[in-house]
């Protein structure tokens, strides 16, 4: 069921889903969270919906879509509000709201209203992130601030700025692109000979944060250097572990969703590595609501520059 | 909750991967090098839940890249892969995907051969020592007895000739499925068996209802809140019931299930080891020694609640409607012979001679063909000592129960009164619900994919130990020696909640069975 709101206030907003709720049984107990969307524009929420109602199959949730207000071409100052609830928002039920003309000056007023009881809070900015997430307004309200540089083609800025403001609780979706990458890699030092990490390489998107997270991650726990290419491709491509008795190589190749992962003297193996969808990374990043310390200090390893060249 | 500190963070052997960092939670805990050594791979038990539960955690990655799977087998009517794409088709819980699949089976070969001649087993070592070098499995190799019981000894005893058990290479470990023998004796000589060819601390004894989740469930729900622990014990608590039902006949398990029975099947393993835990004091810590002390104390001071002819019964579905279905009574199964007096339900009630259980009795309840298929903890509460209302007033409100679900469901409701809205003042029952499929939907493992995943990481808290068996043999044994001595047995109608005599048994105590 779809609702529109218009002129209308976070008290009715609140009121009108009660309602529902009586009406069509949909219900906000056992919903494990409140997942705050921020996006960037009316034509991008859509898209940052759909992975939100996919992960809310995974956290029930109520999600709220926060759209910044459009102060130029106001008149009046109003709020606009759209609920979802039952079949169209999944397991989900979903509000989006509309401030205009300073009706989203102070968009904690906004919010807090909507927040489910005793539940902890998570925000997403979808696309634009504000340097610092946690002193954000709206971050302010969360304990987990969730940023996305992978929407940014310029990330080293953005990280950057990023990890000096990092605070526990922080997290971007560019980890969570790494997380499959990373366990495969670890495998690989799981496994005889354990012998040293001469240098790293790594080949992967420059337009793609997850690239420079997984060469940071590499630098601090190796302590080795890591040498950064550039490929045409979307993310990473391809992680070298240079040792004395050989390469150890995880290597995918643009396009495809298998990884070749070679050892010295072993034959190759396929391994199933595809690119993850914002929908995945969303899942994960709800999996574990405390604080992601080892993000922090890859992070702060990122901006201290453990990566060469960045 | 982690259950026990893993001494394998970042630690393979005595080496440090650095890539593995106690913080870093999110880098998925993957298997070191190692491999499975499957016997009975054509048997039900591979194909519906060794092989799925295998292929579902190479799907989620947590198998190591060169994770191996040997057969061994006596004959394949087809070929290994056809055999195993089946099994993973069929039952897998993730959908099938054929470049998983196809990587799946790159380490998988058959050793054929008979399981008493020493050869195959000669071949088997050949077998290994090549994976070792080519394969990078490091010497660790998991042998998995997926075979009925009266094998055990000819596999054991071949494992150990072979020089199969020798650990200098690296881990090797023995997975064995209940029955955990069929009485105290027979345990023992089991164990006996096992242990001569494997240390008692590479013995794995899975047992799927102590799947994972469900024990740390029990276990954060005690010990991670303030609200309950403290009520835990003879002052609040009236009696506790713990019921596993299944709304399925025999079927085709005849020979498997006639004399063996819902007793030893179901309440010697399961029921007990749920009962160690709703009972046991907060263990030190969750290491896996810790644990098991406390579950075993709770099991060695485990008695029958009063005399044994008043608590202890034993039944037989008889034939009748079931949910729109006739069905066969026990006695007409297919290879079922007509004197069976076989129990297909059985009731305990017992008591922990202790302190904080003094005067509370455990109600146990096991049984084929019942109502629903549900498996339940339910802790019943005393009435409150004195209330400040006219009699009336509470009439409609029974006493305060918690129920930990098992399955299927899994989690936890509370019942409690409140007033019904009105002018007049009355108190009614309502449930308070906490279902573990609403508050995470997201994937939640099967019990055989995570005991699987424990025995290739060495991680042994959940198995029960020997002590534990043959503690709960003997509380059995005796229930046994009780009933040995019966000329009938009881029946009861199919789909419904067990015979008369049981609702009886807890008819004396002026209680009765919870409708679960």
């Amino acid at each position: 069921m779809i609702l529109h709101l218009s002129s209308t206030t976070s008290a009715d907003v609140a009121a009108e889903l009660d309602s529902l709720r009586d009406k069509s049984g949909s219900v906000a107990l056992g919903k494990v969270l409140t997942l705050i969307v921020v996006a960037r524009n009316d034509e991008s929420i859509e898209a940052a919906l759909d992975a939100a109602d996919g992960a809310s199959l995974s956290h029930p949730c109520r999600i709220i879509a926060y759209l910044p207000d459009r102060q130029p071409d106001a008149h009046e100052p109003s709020l606009s509000a759209e609920l979802r609830v039952g079949g169209e928002a999944g397991v989900s039920e979903v509000i989006i709201l509309r401030p205009e003309g300073g009706a989203g000056t102070d968009p904690t007023s906004l919010l807090l209203p909507l927040l489910l009881p005793d539940t902890p809070v998570v925000v997403w900015w979808s696309e634009d992130a504000p340097t610092n997430p946690a002193k954000d307004p709206i971050g302010r309200l969360a304990t987990r601030r969730i940023t996305n540089s992978i929407a940014n083609t310029n990330p080293v800025p953005v990280l950057k700025e990023l990890a000096k403001n990092y605070t526990p609780g922080d997290t971007d979706m560019s980890w969570a692109g790494c997380t499959l990458w990373r366990g495969y890699l670890a495998a690989m030092l799981d496994e005889p000979p354990y012998e040293k990490v001469d240098s790293v390489e790594v080949k992967g998107s420059m337009e793609h944060a997850s690239t420079y997270l997984i060469s940071a991650w590499l630098g601090l726990r190796l302590d080795v250097p890591v040498s950064v290419s550039n490929s045409q491709g979307y993310g990473l491509e391809k992680v070298t572990m240079k040792r004395a008795s050989g390469d150890l190589v995880l290597h995918r190749k643009v396009g495809e969703t298998t990884a070749l992962f070679q050892r010295p003297g072993r034959e190759d193996q396929r391994v199933n590595l595809e690119t993850r969808t914002q929908e995945h990374r969303l899942i994960e990043e709800l999996q574990r609501l405390d604080p992601d310390i080892a993000y922090g200090h890859v992070l702060e390893a990122f901006g201290n520059g453990v990566v060469s060249g960045c | 909750m982690e259950l026990a500190p893993r001494n394998r963070e970042g630690q393979i052997g005595q080496v440090t991967n650095p890539l593995r960092h106690a913080e870093d939670r999110r880098l998925p805990k993957i298997a070191g090098p190692c491999s499975l050594v499957l016997f009975g791979i054509t048997g039900d038990l591979s194909q519906r839940k060794v092989l799925p539960a295998l292929y579902d955690l190479a799907s989620h990655g947590l198998l190591p890249p060169s994770f191996a799977i040997t057969a061994v087998a006596r004959k394949l009517k087809e070929p290994l892969e056809d055999i195993v794409e089946r099994a993973v088709r069929d039952y897998a819980q993730t959908p099938f995907n054929q470049r998983v699949f196809d990587q799946f089976v790159t380490g998988l070969t058959a050793v054929m051969g008979q399981y008493d001649d020493l050869g195959t087993f000669e071949r088997l070592a050949e077998r290994l020592s090549a994976l070792d070098t080519e394969y990078g499995t490091g010497g660790n190799h998991a042998f998995y007895l997926a075979v009925p019981p009266d094998l055990f000894e000819t596999v054991l005893t071949n494992l150990g000739e072979a020089g199969l058990s020798d650990t200098s290479e690296g881990w090797r470990r023995v997975v064995i499925e209940k029955p955990f023998g069929h009485d105290l004796e027979s345990s023992q000589e089991l164990n006996d068996l096992v242990t001569r060819v494997f240390d008692p601390e590479d013995v794995f004894r899975i047992d799927h209802y102590l799947g994972k989740e469900t024990v740390q469930n029990l276990m954060s729900l005690r010990f991670s809140n303030e609200l309950y622990e403290p009520l835990w014990n003879s002052d609040h608590i009236d009696h506790v019931q713990i019921t596993m039902a299944e709304h399925i006949g025999i079927g085709s398990r005849a020979g498997y299930y006639d004399g063996v029975g819902s007793a030893k099947d179901v309440i010697q393993n399961h029921l007990l080891q749920l009962l160690a835990l709703t009972a046991m004091e907060e263990p030190v810590t969750f290491s896996p020694d810790d644990l098991r002390q406390e579950k075993e104390k709770v099991l060695a001071a485990l008695d029958f609640f009063g005399p044994i002819e008043e608590s202890a019964v034993r039944a037989q579905y008889s034939e009748g409607w079931q949910g729109g279905k006739f069905v066969k009574a026990y006695l007409d199964e297919d290879n079922i012979d007509q004197s069976s007096k076989t129990d297909t339900y059985a009731a305990l009630r017992l008591g922990v001679r202790t302190r904080r259980w003094n005067g509370v009795p455990f109600y146990v309840r096991t049984g084929k063909r019942l109502a629903r298929r549900v498996t339940e903890i339910a802790i019943v509460f005393k009435k409150p000592s004195f209330l400040p209302f006219d009699p009336r007033v509470t009439a409609g409100q029974e006493n305060n129960t918690l129920v930990i679900r098992i399955q299927p469901d899994e989690g936890v409701t509370f019942r409690f009164g409140v007033k019904i809205p009105g002018a007049s003042f009355k108190v009614r029952d309502v449930t308070m619900d906490f279902s573990y499929g609403h508050a995470f939907t997201e994937y939640a493992p099967e019990a055989y994919e995570r005991l699987i995943l424990d025995v290739l990481l060495g991680e042994p808290p959940l198995f029960p130990q020997q002590k534990e068996v043959e503690e709960s043999w003997k509380i059995l044994d005796r229930a046994f020696e009780y009933w040995n001595t019966l000329d009938t047995i009881d029946t009861y109608a199919p789909g419904s909640w067990g015979p008369a005599s049981s609702d009886e048994m807890l008819a004396r105590d002026g209680r009765a069975w919870r409708r679960a």
